[in-house]
């Protein structure tokens, strides 16, 4: 192929009945008397035009050059936009924390089992505080139970003191003699003093040991008594805001995917785009087989001689 | 919160009504004693009428549990609706009680 075509070029631009080193002696012909023979005028110009050519095909050569450099940095920024592109599509789909990176699907898995977990905290906080609750109405229940003994021990140390006082009364009666069992009676009336002392501080023990019970009550109830219509709103609310941003991130990660793709396709087509093969192969051969053969040959017309 | 009870072939019914929180931990010991009685198969709350439960409730529906757990007694919750529903389907409690629509 490239021998048939240096021949080609070979033949077209020195034709064996003119070949360029024979079209000399124009410039020493020109502007004399000698008529200029019309083969000579032809094989000028046809060098002429050889140089022009030349000279067109090192610019155009250039020119290539430039272009597939141009092409090349083109092509090296398109491919680094399409790898941002598929990195992209990857990073949108996923949150990442520290080390972890947890997909969006994970996410919401991930707060439902959280708040799962909550509720369940909650249930059993709640099942134990009324476990409690009730634990405590038993306790209030017995202190309850004591009331009735202790009006049993007034009602004992009321029968005591009046056993006491008669005992003085009777010891008056036997004047002298008696004194001693006067002192007796007397002790008796302050043993039960003291006895009424002590289930008067019982009583009210008893009384305020019941009041923070129902102090205890009203913590309870503010600790159990949770309104979960609130948690059951917010349940609801962020639910759905993270199916709408899985939804919205996924189709977002579809078009950045597709526009990687596109991108790629138009990485493939200009990597596989030949600039050489701008210029027709055959042209180029011959250009190249003319440039060769010419070079050998001087390019200045000789003087004709005589 | 008032509560009917009403016997039944199989047990106990009780009909539920209007907001059931931690002010009705008395009523519901009433209940739960009731879980003691001789010859019990089944409690069944039925709670159509009941419009709002706190997590008091629940704690008190757990125990019940509890408590119906250790006699081999069934709970059934029937026909909560609204609030109710909605908390108890959250709490899981489809995964404890026995509900019925």
């Amino acid at each position: 192929m490239a021998a048939r075509s240096m021949k080609q070029a070979t033949e077209f631009f020195c034709p064996e009945t003119q070949p360029l080193n024979d079209y000399n002696g124009f410039d020493s012909t020109i502007g004399s008397d000698n008529p200029v023979s019309a083969a000579g005028f032809h094989g000028l110009q046809l060098q002429e035009d050889a140089e022009l050519i030349k000279r067109d095909w090192r610019a155009f050569k250039d020119s290539l050059a430039q272009l597939k450099d141009q092409h090349f940095t083109l092509a090296s920024g398109i491919k680094l936009q399409s790898d941002q592109l598929t990195e992209l599509a990857t990073l949108i789909g996923a949150i990442h924390v520290g080390n972890r990176t947890i997909a969006l699907p994970e996410l919401t898995a991930l707060f439902s089992a959280s708040f799962k977990s909550f509720t369940q905290k909650i249930l059993q906080s709640s099942k134990l505080s009324m476990s409690l609750m009730y634990k405590m109405d038993e306790a209030v229940k017995h202190l309850s139970n004591l009331e009735p003994f202790i009006a049993k021990i007034h009602a004992i140390n009321r029968q005591a003191n009046l056993l006491s006082l008669n005992a003085t009364i009777e010891s008056a009666r036997f004047g002298k003699a008696g004194e001693g069992f006067a002192i007796v009676a007397q002790e008796v009336r302050d043993v039960s003093r003291l006895i009424n002392q002590v289930t008067e501080e019982m009583r009210r023990t008893i009384q305020s040991a019941q009041t923070r019970v129902a102090d205890g009550y009203a913590m309870l109830g503010e600790i159990t008594a949770l309104d979960m219509s609130e948690q059951l709103r917010e349940k609801a609310d962020l639910e759905q805001m993270l199916q709408a941003l899985e939804a919205q991130t996924q189709k977002l990660s579809q078009h950045i995917q597709q526009s990687g793709s596109a991108t790629h396709d138009i990485y493939q087509t200009l990597s596989e785009l030949d600039t050489s093969a701008l210029m027709p192969a055959s042209i180029a051969a011959l250009v190249e087989a003319y440039s060769a053969a010419s070079h050998d040959r001087p390019t200045t017309p000789q003087p004709t001689q005589e | 919160m008032d509560y009917q009870k009403h016997t039944t072939s199989n047990g106990i019914k009780f009909e539920l009504s209007g907001t059931f929180t931690f002010a009705d931990h008395q009523i519901f010991k009433t209940i739960l004693e009731h879980v003691d009685e001789a010859g019990i198969h089944q409690i069944e709350l039925d709670m159509a009428a009941v419009t709002f439960i706190d997590s008091a409730a629940l704690g008190m529906l757990l125990l019940l549990r509890d408590r119906c757990q250790s006699t081999h007694t069934p709970i059934i919750i029937s026909r909560a609706q609204g609030q109710a529903e909605k908390v108890m389907r959250i709490s899981k409690f489809d995964q404890l009680f026995t509900l019925r629509s």
